[in-house]
């Protein structure tokens, strides 16, 4: 067995991972490997192969039981998000995704499978770093998004298209099974970044491709639904939140696929300052 | 209830529902002109002060949004503010 230490914001994890698994493991969470052992550790997981199947323990009690190795990781990457959305008190946790320029981060919010994941992939290659995937977490006082790096999930559909028309540079594209291609970026932030721009992505493909400029008023209430719960008072989360939507730019991307998503996305972009 | 700015739009917050609604800018100024009690009449008359409309679209407008704002919980009837006298 092997014990590997994963360093989130606030969180800190050591995972006991039998050698067969290690490699693969490793590569699941390698933006957030810890060289030594952290100062604090907040949960202890355990990975056991048993005859039903590959079974996840946290803090000695027994989690899910999973047919592959690989699924225990992905259960593992699920686990660690409810982790850290546990120990947010006083930020916001955005389900989102979060990119880098300079000392600026662009932001895209939304639920599954309206093109968040996407447009943080394709950000990326652009030339922007990653921050965070899936929880985005804020501190609204700040305006600082703190980094939760994980390997993006794209659709193997969404991928392949993408693969057909431009070079991946930035990151390694694994396509996983039939549906599923997984994005392990080489361009990673481990430091706050400040909100600069948040992203709101409509893909329709019968639309007319196009940036549409918001107000805070526009999308209060929807940003709301991509928060997670929070730790705190729901009036404190809505301060926060219109506090974030206030200082901040809003642009809804309205793509039609691929090739427009790239090009608005790259005039989003443009208007980033590069320097801190 | 309170009232949260918004950039320039206002929303109101009811802590009983635990919900916000960011109101558009009719139902801000129907909101605004209800921080005194007023009968359907009054308000629709200084609605037509504010909106360039016919009285009738008002009417229907004014309507939907005051039962919009009842259902919402933000704004009660006449009747409620009996109950509530007598409770």
């Amino acid at each position: 067995m092997t014990s590997l230490h994963l360093e989130f914001s606030r969180l800190a994890v050591s995972v006991l991972v039998p050698e067969t698994l290690e490699t693969a493991a490793r590569d699941v969470f390698f933006h957030v490997l810890a060289e030594g052992i952290p100062a604090r550790v907040d949960h202890g997981y355990e990975v056991r192969v048993e005859e039903a199947g590959w079974t996840l323990l946290r803090d000695g009690r027994r989690g899910g039981t999973y047919a592959t190795g690989i699924d225990l990781l992905f259960a593992l990457e699920e686990d660690l998000e409810n982790a850290l959305i546990a120990r947010l008190e006083g930020w916001i946790g955005f389900h989102a995704g979060a990119v880098a320029l300079g000392n600026h981060a662009i932001v895209t919010l939304g639920l599954s499978d309206t093109g968040k994941t996407s447009s943080t992939f394709q950000l990326i290659e652009l030339g922007l770093d990653l921050v965070a995937e899936e929880v985005t977490p804020v501190d609204p006082q700040t305006l600082s998004v703190h980094p939760f790096p994980q390997v993006l999930t794209l659709s193997r559909r969404y991928a392949e298209t993408f693969e057909a028309a431009h070079t991946v540079r930035r990151g390694r594209l694994v396509y996983h099974d039939r549906m599923m291609a997984r994005y392990h970026p080489r361009h990673v932030r481990h430091t706050p970044v400040r909100l600069h721009t948040l992203l709101f992505p409509a893909y329709d493909p019968t639309c007319v491709p196009r940036l549409e400029p918001l107000v805070p008023g526009d999308v209060l209430t929807e940003v709301l639904r991509y928060c997670f719960p929070p730790v705190g008072s729901d009036e404190q989360l809505y301060d926060h939140v219109i506090h974030v939507l206030q200082h901040c730019q809003l642009w809804r991307v309205h793509s039609r696929d691929v090739a427009s998503a790239r090009a608005l996305l790259s005039r989003i972009v443009e208007m980033v300052p590069s320097r801190a | 209830m309170t009232e949260k700015t918004v950039g320039n739009d206002l929303a109101i917050y009811v802590e009983a529902h635990r919900a916000i609604h960011v109101l558009s800018e009719t139902a801000r100024a129907i909101w605004t002109s209800l921080e005194e009690p007023l009968t359907f009449d009054e308000l629709l008359y200084v609605m037509q002060e504010i909106f360039e409309a016919d009285q009738e679209t008002l009417r229907t407008d004014l309507q939907a949004a005051l039962d919009q704002f009842v259902t919402l919980g933000i704004v009660v009837t006449c009747a409620d503010c009996d109950d509530l006298a007598s409770s």
